[in-house]
């Protein structure tokens, strides 16, 4: 049955509305992991499954991806749970900018975060996996925080305060009450940081300095490095598997997204030592994910030799070594502003007629939000590879065109892009739409009036969110952009692994640049969109 | 929703009409070499070359050379340039194998001696030789009053733990080259000697690049011995500022195993004719004697006069290890994959 709410249409209308979204998945992800699917199965008649399979170098990887992202998981449930129930049922200072602040690393590119913690760290990379895990967690833990907040939020404190009168303190209240009636959203969260801190790529990848290896990076490895396409193949279509088994789990246990209400007028401040305690301890933390990145950037761009001062900056308009001469970061940074821009055109303009389906529920509606998750939730070198393989050959042949790139961002940003506005289009007041009907008004105005209001703040989180994830794109850009023209975080890459203190200074203003335009622009769209974001 | 399309349109074209103008600059006037990180253009005959022909050259490189290579398989029929230069006799058979260059045979190959030309499908061009071999500091080692080693053997001896750096063989051709050279001369005990390699400390640095000039002695980094190349020293004398008058290091030649590099025309250029007048260029006699000082190789033709400091200063190994092409051809994914499985 479908739902009601203020944009109401015809089935028919719905199935004409879906149209353009499902064609974009397919396009840009269904097809391409197909042509991946099928050159692994293509490896698979060779021994390369045995090669693979039969090594125990493999399953080493294999576990250890897996264990990684157990503990990245559980180190984010561990500060994010905590921090989530604080701001469900306490008043305290600094409560706004823990949720704010909570979500912005993961709007910043991975190898950003990457780079500040190396700068924090010094040296050169090579770092233990204790890092990856805190970066993974620091990274996703707006997800937790976001998704358990806003369910905790929906729970009557009345109810931990009826526990804690029958005699039990008030964290095992809130333990019996609020978490254990919780646990599908905790679980369905829990499963989304997994996923992601599975496929992670960028964060190994610069964090570990090469030392350190995941299924993710032996894909690119395999790729980049050895040219075995068939042994990349078969890794990414194992993991795919991986990803869609889990994915299968979350639409199981994730509990569904009803726009929450807000229990803001209930807020307490924290009593006594321990929720004071509980309050301090899982804000600092929050607050660290974003402010140690950025800073150990900051403090690296502006440290010059023994000093401090703006070098750093002033060479961004040097020419890059290995571009022809023709490249500088400046001109990278503007080049990557018009790929995201068109790349969030793209996300939005198929998100909005998405959003609008599976808002309306019924079948089609849940078939286009479960084709919508799996994008996510896959690696974004198999996006990319998977690209790299689908487009070769004319006359849709993509390499090199200036699309490729837009295309694989908008195929990542549009799922998330799709998670901000449905929310907001379900909470859309159905009445005010048949108000409007009823006193005469025509589609148009229908929609300026009962509508767009409703919607407006979403379509800008949208967009923002859609604009940061493009910009800080690593993964799948790595295969598909060209050396000529790379895209700022490729910049950055490339600055990271060339010897001597100029590259790692520049490197790191760079990053320092992107890392303002995406959290800041984020930020400020939250703010001024009043719409929250990051509810898996 | 028209609008929409139509802006939609605008972008699509505004974003083709920017490819299609780096194209149109290109045409006629701009050929472009892709080749690895690290590649220095001879320049004065560069100059020369555009001077004469009207034809600019622009130097794209991003990677080690294996890994620029595969960049380049990976595009294969939309290159990213017009010409390559950096395929060496270790990762030869891979480019052969793909279709990723068109052939094209230079005059000037009659100059180049017939132990050079590994390629008979006519497409990969000789261009220059060198030695990759293990390279030492000599003040480190006179410091620690220990005898630098002599051979491949001695680097797993106990006195030299903790000394040695190697570049990773998936990304790097020296690296390869180092590869295939215990290869050649531990055979089936191949895996036994890595493992004492491994044990006796050895580091594997990403690239060259990194391990010459960040994590070698001579340059402030931790280990004095480390695969470069023959020519190495007088690269040091050329470059060094302030100027030294001596290398700093010195080469264990029985180390040492030859690397030959080769252009190609990439399939699918847009500038054929421009691109095949390049890859003629880089055997004339004003190229190649530019070669020593600029990229501290060999010239692949004959009797082209070496510069003093390379006659000085660079030992043209007595008795390279020489690797079968086709051996390398058959046996190097398979050699990867094992050092990786000791090394990881």
């Amino acid at each position: 049955m479908a739902q009601r709410h203020g944009v109401t249409a015809r089935p028919g209308r719905m199935a004409a509305l879906a149209v353009v979204p499902i064609l974009f998945v397919v396009a840009t992800y269904l097809w391409p992991v197909t042509a991946l699917v099928m050159r692994s199965a293509r490896s698979a008649s060779g021994g390369v499954v045995s090669e693979v399979f039969g090594s125990s170098r493999t399953w080493h990887l294999i576990i250890v991806t897996l264990l990684q992202a157990i503990a990245s998981t559980i180190v984010a449930l561990v500060v994010g749970v905590p921090a989530a129930w604080c701001h469900a049922r306490f008043r305290f200072p600094g409560r706004g900018a823990v949720w704010s602040l909570g979500a912005v690393p993961f709007v910043l590119p991975a190898i950003v975060v990457a780079a500040g913690l190396r700068a924090v760290l010094g040296g050169d990379g090579a770092s233990t996996w204790c890092w990856v895990i805190a970066a993974h967690a620091a990274v996703n833990l707006g997800v937790i925080l976001r998704t358990v907040g806003a369910r905790f939020a929906r729970i009557d404190p009345g109810a931990e305060e009826v526990a804690r009168v029958l005699g039990r303190s008030s964290l095992r209240a809130a333990w019996d009450v609020t978490v254990l009636g919780s646990l599908d959203a905790i679980w369905g969260a829990a499963l989304v940081v997994f996923l992601f801190s599975l496929t992670s790529f960028g964060i190994v990848l610069i964090l570990g300095g090469g030392a350190l290896g995941t299924v993710e990076i032996e894909i690119w490895l395999q790729t980049t490095r050895l040219f075995r396409l068939d042994v990349a193949a078969l890794l990414a279509g194992a993991q795919l598997v991986l990803v869609i088994g889990v994915l299968a789990l979350h639409s199981r246990v994730a509990g569904s997204r009803p726009p929450s209400r807000s229990t803001a007028s209930r807020l307490r401040r924290p009593l006594g030592r321990v929720e004071w305690a509980l309050v301090i301890g899982s804000a600092v933390p929050v607050l660290a994910a974003t402010i140690v990145p950025i800073g150990g950037l900051a403090a690296r761009a502006l440290r010059v030799g023994d000093g401090w001062g703006l070098a750093n900056f002033a060479h961004l308009s040097d020419a890059l070594a290995g571009t022809g001469g023709s490249v500088t970061a400046l001109g990278a940074l503007w080049w990557s502003t018009i790929i995201a821009v068109v790349a969030t055109v793209l996300a939005v303009g198929v998100g909005i007629p998405a959003s609008i389906v599976v808002a309306g529920g019924g079948r089609l509606g849940r078939t286009l939000d479960g084709l919508l998750m799996i994008p996510l939730a896959t690696s974004a070198a198999t996006v990319g590879f998977g690209f790299l393989l689908a487009y070769r050959t004319s006359p849709f042949d993509l390499r090199g065109s200036a699309m490729a790139v837009p295309l694989v961002e908008a195929a990542i940003a549009t799922p998330l892009a799709v998670r901000v506005l449905v929310p907001a289009i379900r909470g859309l007041d159905a009445s005010l739409s048949e108000a409007a009907r009823t006193l005469g008004s025509g589609r148009r105005r229908r929609f300026l009036v009962a509508v767009l209001p409703g919607v407006r703040g979403a379509l800008l989180v949208a967009a923002a969110l859609s604009f940061a994830v493009s910009l800080g794109e690593f993964g799948a850009t790595a295969f598909l952009a060209r050396s000529g023209s790379p895209t700022l975080p490729q910049v950055i890459q490339r600055l990271l692994g060339r010897p001597g203190e100029v590259n790692v200074g520049r490197a790191m203003a760079l990053g320092l640049v992107l890392s303002l335009i995406c959290g800041g622009m984020f930020s400020l769209a939250e703010r001024l969109g009043r719409t929250r974001s990051l509810e898996f | 929703m028209r609008r929409a399309v139509l802006v939609g349109a605008a972008v699509t074209m505004a974003l083709s009409s920017v490819s299609c103008a780096d194209k149109a600059r290109a045409s006629g006037e701009t050929v472009t070499l892709v080749t690895y990180s690290g590649y220095v253009l001879p320049e004065v005959a560069a100059k020369a070359f555009t001077k004469r022909t009207g034809i600019a050259i622009k130097v794209i490189s991003t990677d080690d050379a294996g890994a620029a290579l595969n960049r380049a398989l990976l595009n294969a029929g939309s290159p990213e340039g017009d010409v390559f230069f950096g395929v060496d006799n270790t990762f030869l058979s891979r480019a052969q194998d793909s279709d990723a260059f068109t052939p094209h045979r230079p005059t000037g190959l009659v100059h180049v001696p017939k132990e050079l030309q590994l390629d008979d499908s006519g497409r990969f061009t000789p261009i220059d030789e060198g030695s990759v071999c293990i390279d030492y500091d000599t003040a480190w080692f006179a410091d620690h009053q220990l005898e630098p080693p002599t051979s491949l053997a001695d680097l797993t001896d106990p006195r030299y733990s903790d000394l040695l750096l190697v570049e990773d063989p998936a990304a790097s051709s020296p690296g390869l080259a180092f590869l295939a050279a215990t290869r050649a001369t531990s055979g089936d005990r191949t895996d036994q000697y890595w493992s004492a390699l491994k044990a006796n400390g050895v580091a594997v640095a990403a690239s060259w690049d990194d391990a010459w000039n960040t994590r070698y002695t001579v340059n402030g980094g931790d280990r004095p011995l480390v695969v470069s190349y023959a020519s190495s020293p007088p690269a040091e004398v050329v470059f060094s500022d302030p100027k030294i008058d001596a290398p700093r290091s010195g080469v264990i030649s029985s180390t040492c195993v030859r690397q030959v590099e080769f252009a190609a025309v990439l399939a699918g250029t847009a500038h054929p004719d421009s691109a095949r007048r390049l890859v003629d260029e880089m055997l004339t006699e004003s190229w190649q004697s530019e070669l020593p000082l600029s990229n501290f190789v060999y010239p692949a033709r004959t009797a082209v006069k070496l510069p003093a400091e390379f006659d000085k200063w660079a030992q043209r190994p007595a008795d390279p290890i020489t690797i079968d092409a086709a051996t390398i051809g058959a046996q190097r994914d398979d050699w990867i994959t094992a050092w990786r499985n000791v090394m990881e």
